[in-house]
């Protein structure tokens, strides 16, 4: 049994509820599933609650009790899937474990809610902002250290273009200070923004920005990341980024602070679209 | 009554339903708020469910076999998944929807996350059902909606938060008549509406608490009342029914009896 870790990998908490919901489609309780596989129901809550991993040869056994035989081939690929590391493990050395926690759990959002009050998030860089900041935050990393995390960072932000499975909605709201903030300079910020209207012309990415005369509640936090998935049986997490890393958190008290904090912010009257934002530096920098 | 700013200490209509649905875009206030409902009328919950299991077999209804490719959604609420545009767009990929909703943030969420299909449109519109002209002659609407064609107007648990004020002289069937005007021939009209119908004492009870508290203002209506926002229209077999019994596709969920769903659903055809 792989029950090595006290906290359920994302595919081991998705892989978990599928089966929950395949017991609960079928009428069976906990206790019957857990006699179908001579197990304690103690451990098939755990396997439901993605704490354990469900051994090859449970799935037959399982699925036959839930008369969904037809379904081993699936759930046998998302056993192995479960297994298989993930792409981002090749950069153990510049990937810190409370990343490597979290980029499992935000392939598998369906929404991503951003709020960025002084920096562009990072799923929303440009490769040249990203080098800016990543020299800011790590002064001691020789090229080679900078170039592999930028290598990460913009592998996360492709797995966000997934073509396995509908890609997530992204909606990002970006204080003006974020904009107008110059990292790396006046054409790595030009070139940020163009990068930003180009991702807001995508379908699925909606980035606003809250124009400095506005206040609202959001203003009170630090950067915020809040993703939801689709099986509603999953609750949303929020990511709060700190200096030296970041804290995630499911409980739904702290959920809710930060859900009621983007909400305040994206109701905020005068925000646009990336799109119409114009700022005056920039139109300086042109003329 | 356009609202801009949130008061996340005032249950909102949109998140209580979000929250009868186990969403999860509700905060506290709208929690305390769908407890408080759910504690006089234990089957708001299962209500509630009926009450979009009615609207998607509406709309493919509409789509399939009414061909209507254009939808009128006033009081859009939270997404939740499928959105009216999803079940319309997965039969028909060129349907057009324009979505309405007098709270900014509602539409905020469905600007975000409701994304239709490249062939079709889905436009969304911060508007009061209060007042048709902001609506009906909206140029965002006009740009979608074409109304030299059929349109299917949707008011899906809307009218019970639409109280009849006899002093303004405004009354929900006189608003519904309004709107019903501006559609060409062969459009539809749906709505689903709660009743005290069937179970008199729970609806008592409901009228009599803080109403203010539960976020639920409004009117609740009787079936001759709910009957006459379709004066004038064609109602289509099986008429005006509870939702779970609208043309069911499947076997009606056992905990869905009349008493504990309180709803009349039906969908009409303008001659």
């Amino acid at each position: 049994m792989s029950a090595g870790r006290s906290e359920p990998t994302a595919t081991q908490l998705f892989l978990g509820a599928r089966l929950r919901r395949m017991r609960e489609a079928a009428g069976r309780s906990m206790a019957e599933a857990a006699s179908a596989l001579r197990i304690s129901s103690v451990a098939m809550r755990r396997l439901e609650s993605g704490h354990l991993m469900l051994e090859p040869a449970q799935i037959a056994p399982l699925l036959a009790a839930y008369g969904r035989a037809e379904a081993a081939d699936e759930i046998q690929d998302e056993v192995a899937r479960a297994r298989c590391p993930g792409w981002w493990e090749r950069y153990r050395e510049v990937l810190p474990d409370w990343l490597a926690d979290y980029l499992a759990l935000e392939e598998h959002a369906q929404i991503i809610r951003l709020y960025a009050p002084s920096t562009v998030p990072e799923l929303l860089q440009s490769p040249g902002y990203a080098k800016a900041l990543l020299r800011i935050q790590h002064p001691d990393d020789g090229a080679r250290l900078i170039n592999r995390r930028l290598e990460l960072l913009i592998g996360r932000q492709a797995a966000l273009r997934r073509t396995a499975g509908r890609p997530p909605s992204v909606w990002a709201l970006v204080e003006e200070a974020t904009l107008r903030r110059q990292v790396g300079g006046p054409a790595v910020m030009r070139d940020q923004i163009e990068h930003l209207r180009g991702l807001a012309a995508e379908s699925g990415f909606t980035i606003s920005v809250m124009p400095l005369h506005t206040a609202h509640a959001a203003l009170l936090c630090g950067p915020v990341q809040m993703v939801r998935y689709q099986p509603a049986d999953l609750a949303d997490r929020v990511l709060l980024r700190t200096l030296d890393g970041a804290e995630v958190s499911d409980r739904p008290d702290v959920v809710r602070q930060y859900l009621m904090a983007l909400d305040s912010a994206a109701s905020v009257r005068d925000s646009l679209p990336i799109t119409e934002w114009i700022a005056n530096w920039e139109e300086r920098a042109v003329a | 009554m356009l609202e801009e700013q949130i008061d996340p200490n005032k249950p909102d209509p949109a998140r209580v339903y979000d929250w009868f649905l186990d969403g999860k875009t509700s905060y506290p206030a709208d929690e305390q708020a769908g407890q408080f409902v759910a504690g006089i009328w234990p089957g708001v919950k299962t209500a509630a469910r009926a009450n979009r299991a009615f609207i998607h077999r509406a709309v493919r209804w509409l789509a399939k076999d009414a061909g209507i490719r254009q939808f009128l959604d006033i009081g859009t609420g939270i997404p939740t998944e499928p959105n009216l545009h999803q079940t319309a767009q997965s039969l028909a990929p060129d349907a057009r929807i324009v979505y309405t909703d007098n709270r900014l943030i509602v539409l905020r969420y469905a600007e975000a996350l409701m994304t239709g299909t490249p062939e079709g449109r889905t436009a969304y519109l911060h508007a009061d059902f209060f007042d048709p002209p902001s609506i009906l002659r909206s140029p965002e609407l006009r740009e979608v909606l074409d109304f030299s064609q059929p349109i299917a107007l949707c008011l899906n648990a809307l009218l019970h938060y639409i109280a009849d004020d006899p002093e303004r002289g405004v009354t929900a069937q006189d608003l519904v008549a309004e709107y019903v005007r501006a559609l060409p021939s062969g459009s539809c009209l749906v709505v689903t509406h709660v009743t005290s119908d069937f179970d008199p004492p729970t609806w008592d009870r409901i009228l009599s608490g803080n109403r203010a508290a539960t976020g639920q203002m409004g009117q609740v209506r009787t079936e001759p009342e709910i009957r006459r926002f379709f004066d004038g229209l064609e109602l289509v077999e099986p008429g005006l029914v509870p939702p779970q019994d609208w043309r069911p596709d499947g076997e009606v969920p056992a905990e869905a009896t009349h008493a504990t769903v309180s709803m009349w659903a039906g969908v009409a055809r303008k001659p």
